[in-house]
């Protein structure tokens, strides 16, 4: 038994790895601009399925898809934010979480049109490899997932602390109308920060292909769990985002052991529920709350 | 008797202390005049009486009950106001109806009493006129009055002027400050926070100087003006 | 104020020309009407928290749900007579709206469209997996059913109430509180106003009516499944329909209902995929071009042309 804990522990915080970059991704979006984007986890859906038709359609490894997926959602969300988004920035924020809310409707459905719901998995001839320690099985593919996403995360971090380009964006992020008068083309910031939001969530489904079955409707519990993921880090705290991400992953994985998944999506509701009952801004404690 | 007091009042954002150990009285048909450079935390100070800001540290008393960190609409309700340094009308309504909702609100009347008494204030303050009109249309004189205008509608005590004439022309100024002194012989109390020392200077009877959160001064205006230290934090030690 | 006044009657005039409608026959016609008045009610309750505070629901379903199973189990368990159970199914969604509300209801308005649009998905887990109480996906069978007509009747004086319920706070001195909270929330907190305590009460009221919608359908479903009272498309639909009617607007939801119910009806069900692309499209197009709906649009236009005359 406390193997079996301990087991689905590690599994935890694996996911909880993808987890944290995928909700990176969604913190970043909303730290900057204020968007709550609800096609958030339809994005990671569509990481996926590229994933998926390379794999099958081209032969090709899906770790090398990664690159390609990372560029398609970039150039997928910077247009998002330049053609659609951008019209209701400064706007109140219930537009943006309407138009939002209306992208995630015509992505998830069009997939739908197009794919059909079956679910699809991504099998290579490494996928039942582990690293067997200490009568525990840590499987290669998923440990790798880990390691990227945490580099990743890191990469991130550093870019928004050290490049100019993040410098910039941290700028717009903390006054738009202050960067603006410095000259900062503010509409650019906002499509390169949704491009780069979409594509370190392409890179996150990408990895997921790991975890689990690719389908049309996989979007919608991933928003959930960004949405949870970003509370319990504080919401626009890059940092918080990978502690969150780990907690999350490790409450699922032993939550879905002990009763079924389906519980483990009202556990991680309560979870969120109880976060903003007495601790809104986040353990961390620096997330925006007002 | 006192009618505002603040005790020690402290906020800190994070690392930066806005204010530190301020203390504060407002006595009974007196006008209190705020003075400090910029960033001093003349704000932040109005912030924390009003509920808007939870103090780190210290005590807000009004009329002897405590209100440190209580809800701004119940400090409102108490009867103490203010006035913000950005006007915000409600630019959806028109300027009666931005009166309306401090009479319906903040003093509790019933919609018909408060349009009537909306439309007094506005006579007083000198919007009658534009009564009807959307409150995002008027000019930014007649928004600083109009945030007045709504301040007094809720039926203050005291009434906190956040930087209520910055931005006027000196004749606007002179009739704001011609209006204030009017409210204040009918009984309201005055703070007023202004960057515009003459304006202060003219209708206070006392004066209190922050710089860097602190208090550095407090006296009548004409000795606050020739402290030493009030000239440093305005103008540089080289002119002390 | 007889201007008001004479929209309001006109109004009743409508509802009761409508109610005496079943006596003139024709039952598909009926029927449709029924199912129309059934998402005017819905839709008009999002739009008086929503639409007027500014506070997006994304999980209203939620409420749908529980007044659903609320009022089946109570009948199955006790055999509480169907008209009973309504306003209990009511209070029961009220009650969440109440829990989730209070904490929510605070902070940004992102965190509560998280929590609300997490709260349908999480009720919906926890109805399919409590199979103790709720039978989980077997579904449960609702042993009573109105007439036809009663259906009818009851949709009808419910959207008509809620849309009273709107006009009501549209002209009274709640709806100057909500219009201000919408406007900008310090401000309204600054001349006196509990804005927490009005939007916790506009949403609970919302809530409660959604649940006795939601508890009339379940009984005229006869059989449901969580994933039917769940489903996040009856939430979607009353986004839309607000969003096209107009939000914060008294007709918005009644037009946007009546429109978008009877393109679905003329288009049929089978699309269902590609009319929710479709769906999706009109939602990013309102936004971006028509952002206050028809009904809002309209108004900002004639009132713009009535501002330029002398």
């Amino acid at each position: 038994m406390s193997m079996l804990i301990i087991q689905s522990l590690i599994n935890g915080i694996l996911m909880g790895g993808i987890y944290a970059l995928y909700s990176a991704g969604f913190s970043l979006i909303f730290g900057v601009m204020g968007v709550v984007n609800i096609a958030h986890g339809d994005l990671l859906m569509l990481g996926a399925f590229i994933t998926f038709w390379m794999f099958i359609g081209l032969g090709l490894d899906p770790f090398l898809t990664l690159p390609f997926s990372v560029a398609g959602l970039f150039v997928l969300g910077y247009l998002m934010q330049r053609l659609a988004i951008n019209r209701v920035v400064g706007a109140p924020p219930i537009m943006s979480y309407i138009l939002t809310f209306g992208m995630h409707l015509m992505i998830s459905n069009l997939a739908l049109v197009a794919w059909t719901a079956d679910p699809r998995a991504v099998t290579t001839a490494y996928s039942g490899a582990n690293l067997a320690f200490l009568g525990l099985t840590l499987p290669w593919i998923k440990l790798i997932t880990f390691l990227i996403s945490l580099g990743v995360i890191g990469l991130l971090y550093w870019l928004l602390n050290h490049s100019q380009t993040g410098r910039a964006i941290q700028a717009t992020a903390q006054d738009r109308e202050m960067a603006r008068l410095t000259g900062i083309k503010v509409d650019r910031i906002y499509a390169l920060t949704f491009g780069l939001g979409a594509a370190i969530t392409g890179l996150a489904g990408s990895m997921v292909v790991a975890f689990q079955d690719v389908e049309p409707g996989m979007g919608l519990p991933y928003t959930i769990i960004a949405f949870c993921v970003v509370v319990l880090g504080g919401m626009g705290y890059i940092p918080g985002a990978l502690i969150g991400g780990l907690i999350l992953g490790i409450v699922g994985s032993v939550s879905t052991m002990l009763f079924t998944s389906g519980w483990s999506i009202a556990i991680t509701f309560f979870l969120l529920y109880l976060m903003l009952l007495f601790r809104p801004a986040g353990i961390t404690g620096k997330g925006i709350v007002e | 008797m006192s009618l505002l007091t603040a005790r020690g009042v402290s906020k800190n954002f994070g690392a930066l202390a806005a204010l530190s150990g301020v203390d504060l009285t407002l006595n009974e048909g007196e006008i209190l005049g705020v003075i400090g450079p910029n960033g001093s935390g003349k704000t932040t100070l109005f912030n924390c009486m009003t509920g808007i800001h939870k103090p780190s540290a210290g005590r807000v008393e009004f009329e002897g009950r405590d209100i440190t960190g209580k809800p701004t609409h119940g400090i409102c309700r108490a009867g103490l106001v203010k006035t913000s340094q950005i006007v915000q009308p409600f630019t959806g309504m028109s300027v009666l109806e931005n009166v309306l909702v401090g009479g319906l609100y903040g003093k509790g009347l019933s919609l018909h009493h408060a349009r009537d008494e909306a439309m007094a204030i506005l006579e007083k303050v000198g919007l009658a006129e534009v009564a009807a009109k959307p409150a995002g249309s008027i000019t930014v004189a007649m928004r600083r009055r109009l945030e007045l205008a709504r301040c007094l509608a809720t039926g203050p005590k005291v009434i906190l002027l956040d930087e209520n004439m910055a931005g006027l022309t000196p004749t606007e100024i002179d009739s704001v400050l011609e209006l204030l002194r009017q409210l204040n012989a009918e009984g309201l109390s005055l703070v007023v926070v202004e960057h515009i020392m003459q304006a202060v200077m003219g209708i206070s009877q006392r004066v209190m100087v922050l710089d860097y959160g602190e208090k550095i001064a407090e006296d009548a205006p004409a000795a606050v003006v020739a402290d030493k230290r009030v000239i440093e934090a305005y103008l540089g030690e080289e002119y002390a | 104020m007889p201007v008001k006044r004479t929209g309001f009657f006109i109004g009743l005039l409508v509802a009761v020309l409508f109610a005496l409608l079943p006596f003139a026959g024709e039952s598909y016609y009926i029927q449709l009407l029924t199912v129309i008045f059934y998402w005017i009610g819905l839709a008009a309750c999002w739009n008086l928290m929503c639409g007027y505070t500014g506070y997006i629901d994304f999980g209203s379903a939620a409420y749908t749900g529980i007044g659903a199973y609320v009022a089946g189990i109570i009948m199955v368990r006790s055999g509480l007579p169907l008209l009973t159970t309504i306003p209990l199914a009511g209070l029961g969604a009220g009650v969440i709206a109440l829990a989730v509300g209070w904490p929510t209801l605070r902070l940004r308005g992102a965190y509560f469209a998280i929590a609300t649009f997490a709260l349908a998905e999480a009720l919906m887990q926890v109805a399919e997996e409590w199979t103790g109480l709720t039978e989980g996906g077997i579904g449960i069978t609702i042993p009573q059913r109105l007439e036809e007509f009663d259906y009818y009747w009851l949709y009808l004086f419910l959207a008509a109430l809620v849309v009273a319920i709107t006009w009501w706070v549209e002209h009274h001195k709640h709806g100057y509180a909500l219009k201000a909270i919408h406007e900008d929330e310090h401000a309204a907190a600054q001349v006196g106003i509990n804005t927490h305590t009005i939007k916790l009460k506009t949403y609970v009221t919302s809530a409660f009516f959604i649940g006795m919608l939601g508890a009339l359908e379940g009984s005229r479903l006869g059989y449901f499944k969580p994933d039917d009272v769940f489903d996040v498309h009856i939430t979607i639909k009353m986004v839309i329909m607000s969003l096209l009617g107009g939000m914060g607007t008294v007709l918005g939801p009644v037009i946007g209902a009546t429109f978008l119910q009877l393109i679905e009806d003329y288009l049929g069900a089978q699309f269902l995929n590609f009319y929710l692309v479709i769906i999706g499209a009109i939602i990013v197009c309102v936004i971006i071009f028509l952002p206050r709906g028809i009904v809002g649009s309209t108004i900002e236009r004639l009132r713009l042309k009535f501002r330029r005359q002398p």
